[in-house]
């Protein structure tokens, strides 16, 4: 019997509701219990945990105790999204001005106690993986659960997207002439953006070594409008280590 | 045999091939050229052409009268050979026991319209898996011991095209079953096997005049000389071992995204990924057989190490394979000259010019 627990912080629960689309795959698998679930159960525990999924941002003082408290009590931490895993797009924010963002959305800001920035949960703990994407695909949550019960390593891609879109058979939309942001973007979609014949726009997040630069001029050179840190990447994943690292040796 | 049939006999031999056959050929989808199984000769892209440069494509009416006016597709025929994702081993738990089942492709395919470039790159593919491996490749051998071949002679390139440079004519040579050279008014085919033969006989058709075959001889030569791009074999796999640690490997590793498209472009890549899928609620695991790149970062990782971190170096490697490695492998190049990976590098890297810029070294 393993135990499972699923957690929300900032977020918008659309990863937690692919859980609900292999409920019966689960129960198939039999050996599975899942004590803390908000969303899906009115009766919750908060105990020992073999796997906890984590979806949503970190962004508020009391986050970072609940995330730290999450990884104590887990064997493994996994984080289910583009917010957990790299700030989710309220991670925009991240690259304005706090005060004047709060001022704007709230009628009293004094109310708010938030964190400046929106982290992903691996600026506070150790993650053991990361599940990509806005939202996820409900494949891989299968696949660390059953690698979890196999005690294996799960097989998440590290490719970019081009790879799967390829193996599918689409021709290249950049090519064609359409923005994509494929070549820099981890695969683990299926490739559906490409697939309806639309650029990808990096739902996923980078993949470890994203040539932005080189995109960059690409993208110029097709006369596609946009700096790719200013208005295209700081999107979904804004606040991935990678977008981030470059984005400060940028500024 | 070389006979000469009216174009109009195409569909007969279409419909002939048809019924023994699954045929894949040339079509045109969502303004592309792609490869298809199709029912019907008017599914193939007749009076059309593409307009192909360094990151560029685009389809558009011919102006010419030919049938064969278009060059040839976006993706080369090897993934009909070696489909891109395949389980060929299933393993159940059945009453407390392990099942093993083997599965295997039961395929009939007759790729109809192949052009010299793709007939090269089938024939390169036969020496990766089966002529010159010492473990030939079962999956592989099965589809290619019952494919049917219909290639047909070039008119004219696309401006990425650099076969000649490559030792492949607009005109193929051989290892065609039946070859189509169009005509200015008849077809002139050409047969390599008695299967070919076979089909042609049933054909009206009358036996080929000298002027007819002089004819198509001036087709190739004119394709051959209308062709824009070369690359200089000559003495390239030293001069590539010679330049292993020169700096264009970074220079180029900045340009590129490592995104996997040349590769998969590629009529002759060959690289492939075995993955375990496992269903423990099913009690199964499947064995897939994938294809992979070597500008994947899992392709060289090695105990968690990944042995070509750098874009520079998998650009090297596949660049090296291509025109220098697969030559102490195979004893010939792992390039065809096809120029896919010129039109479909979304980073304009184009394989000739850097072979121009590297004997500069």
């Amino acid at each position: 019997m393993i135990n499972i627990g699923v957690f929300k912080f900032a977020s918008c629960d659309g990863c937690q509701l692919s859980f609900f689309e292999i409920v019966e795959e689960i129960l198939k698998i039999g050996d599975i219990n899942i004590s803390f679930f908000l969303e899906a159960q009115s009766k919750n525990r908060f105990d020992e945990f073999d796997i906890s999924f984590v979806e949503g941002s970190i962004s508020t003082p009391e986050d970072i105790e609940l995330i730290k408290k999450i990884r104590e009590k887990s064997k493994k931490v996994v984080t289910i999204g583009a917010c957990a895993t790299s700030g989710g797009i309220q991670s925009i924010r991240n690259y304005l001005n706090y005060k004047e963002i709060l001022e704007y959305v709230y009628p009293s800001p004094e109310y708010i106690n938030s964190l400046e920035k929106s982290h992903p949960s691996s600026d506070f703990i150790e993650v053991d993986y990361e599940l990509r994407g806005c939202p996820i695909n409900k494949k891989h949550l299968l696949e660390v659960i059953n690698s979890f019960l196999l005690n294996k390593t799960p097989n998440l891609p590290r490719y970019p997207v081009c790879l799967e879109c390829k193996i599918k058979g689409n021709p290249c939309v950049l090519v064609l002439g359409k923005p994509c942001l494929g070549s820099i973007t981890v695969a683990g979609c299926g490739s559906i953006c490409p697939s309806y014949n639309r650029g990808c726009y990096g739902c996923f997040g980078p993949i470890e070594k994203p040539n932005i630069e080189h995109l960059q001029e690409i993208f110029k050179e097709k006369g596609f409008k946009g700096d790719m840190f200013e208005d295209i990447l700081t999107s979904f994943n804004a606040y991935n280590r990678t977008y981030r690292e470059q984005y400060e040796k940028e500024s | 045999m070389i006979v000469t049939v009216e174009k109009s006999q195409l569909e007969k031999l279409f419909n002939l091939i048809k019924k023994e056959y699954e045929i894949v050929a040339p079509v045109l989808r969502e303004g592309v050229i792609g490869l298809s199984a199709v029912n019907s000769l008017n599914q193939l892209p007749f009076g059309y052409t593409e307009v192909e440069e360094k990151n560029f494509y685009r389809v558009e009416k011919s102006n010419d009268k030919y049938m064969f006016s278009y060059i040839r597709a976006s993706f080369p025929y090897k993934r009909f050979l070696i489909p891109p994702e395949f389980t060929f081993l299933k393993v159940k738990r059945e009453n407390g026991k392990l099942a093993f089942e083997e599965l295997t492709i039961e395929k009939k395919y007759a790729f109809f319209d192949v052009r010299g470039c793709d007939l090269r790159g089938i024939e390169v593919l036969d020496n990766v898996f089966l002529k010159k491996n010492q473990h030939p490749d079962s999956y592989y051998e099965k589809v290619r011991k019952n494919l049917f071949i219909v290639s047909v002679t070039c008119r004219k390139p696309s401006d990425v095209c650099f076969c000649y440079s490559m030792g492949v004519c607009p005109k193929p040579k051989r290892g065609f079953d039946i070859l189509i050279t169009e005509l200015d008014d008849v077809l002139l085919l050409e047969t390599g096997t008695e299967k070919g033969e076979k089909f042609v006989k049933k054909l009206d058709y009358r036996d080929a005049r000298e002027e007819e075959i002089e004819e198509s001889k001036k087709i190739e030569k004119n394709c051959i000389k209308s062709l824009k791009r070369s690359l200089n074999t000559e003495g390239f796999p030293e001069i590539l071992y010679r330049n292993i640690e020169s700096n264009i490997w970074n220079e180029i590793g900045k340009r590129c995204f490592a995104c996997t498209s040349c590769t998969q472009v590629c009529p002759t890549c060959f690289c492939f990924d075995i993955v375990e899928k496992n269903n423990v609620n099913e009690g199964l695991s499947e064995r897939v057989r994938i294809y992979d790149s070597c500008f994947n970062p899992d392709f060289a990782t090695v105990h968690r190490f990944n042995i070509r971190e750098s874009i520079a170096s998998r650009y090297r490697q596949w660049y090296m394979h291509k025109f220098a490695y697969w030559v102490d492998q195979f004893g010939e190049f792992g390039c065809v000259g096809c120029g896919r990976c010129i039109t479909w590098c979304p980073a304009s890297i184009d394989v000739t010019e850097e072979e121009k810029k590297i004997r500069k070294l």
